[in-house]
């Protein structure tokens, strides 16, 4: 239809390379593909219009993941379920399931686990929880980065993503042993 | 900070953030050096690694779908000003 594409803006060439890390945290955090799709929309109108305020030649990645976040929080969350509370006492249960390594000796067993399990056992935890396991595990991004963008302290942060961690372990440690693949030891 | 060796529950303490490559330098250099020596350690650091895989290679794969990004790419268009 159209002689030749538009140019690329500024804003295209900053922004647009980050869909595919938005699409996954957005994915994560609402836990649907659609409303996943509708978010990283949003996202991206929303950091069109402000694009004013973004520092030019800083990373465009955690300003986007804020974006991100505060949509989610202000217009997804609320359509979908209650904000799911951190279970402390769940958390700290599988906080002391810190024997794990001996249970699987040559550790075969996460290698096993099919992926669609591992995505199951991310979303199922609480929401505290999860984003900071997808921002850090999965995006890879540290302590001070995802600090910002969740607006909170790094302390919390590192307490956060140890407690997640360790209910996700013990998450795909119950798989593990319903699938046989690794056999309930010691005592617990 | 100093020399002093790290034992077993100090670098235990110290493996998360190990692993984020968020400790200084030194401390790197000291729990690396506690796993370089004790398997018992050894095993847990192989065990996280294997877990951060696991999540790596479940989730990292995913792309936003070309449809989606083609959708976002022609409605931005037309949100441009003037
Ligand atoms: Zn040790």
């Amino acid at each position: 239809m159209s002689s030749a594409p538009p140019a690329e803006t500024a804003f295209e060439r900053d922004v647009l390379p980050h869909m595919d890390l938005m699409y996954r945290v957005a994915l994560r955090l609402t836990g649907e593909a659609a409303a996943a799709e509708d978010l990283v929309q949003d996202t991206v109108l929303k950091a069109f219009r402000a694009w004013d305020s973004f520092r030019q030649g800083t990373n465009a990645r955690g300003w986007l993941l804020t974006i991100l976040r505060n949509s989610f929080i202000n217009d997804y969350r609320r359509r979908r379920r209650a904000p799911a509370l951190v279970d402390l006492d769940v958390a700290e249960q599988h906080a002391r399931l810190d024997d794990q390594p001996g249970q699987d000796p040559e550790g075969e067993f996460f290698h096993s686990l099919v992926d669609d399990r591992i995505l199951a056992a991310i979303d199922g935890l609480p929401e505290e929880f999860r984003e900071v396991v997808v921002l850090s595990d999965v995006e890879g991004l540290g302590y001070a980065q995802i600090a910002e963008t969740l607006g909170v302290p790094v302390g919390t942060v590192k307490s956060r993503l140890f407690r997640a961690r360790k209910q996700l372990q013990g998450t795909l440690l119950e798989y593990a042993i319903e699938a046989g693949i690794v056999r309930p030891g010691k005592d617990a | 900070m100093n020399d002093s060796r790290l034992d077993c529950a100090e670098a235990l303490a110290l493996l998360q953030d190990y692993l984020k490559d968020e400790l200084t330098p030194d401390n790197q250099r000291r729990v690396a050096g506690h796993l370089a020596a004790c398997g018992h350690c050894l095993e847990h650091e192989h065990f996280e690694r294997n877990f951060l895989a696991a999540i790596q290679r479940a989730a990292k794969g995913i792309r936003c779908p070309d449809e989606v990004a083609a959708r976002i790419r022609q409605a931005l268009r037309s949100d441009t000003p003037d």
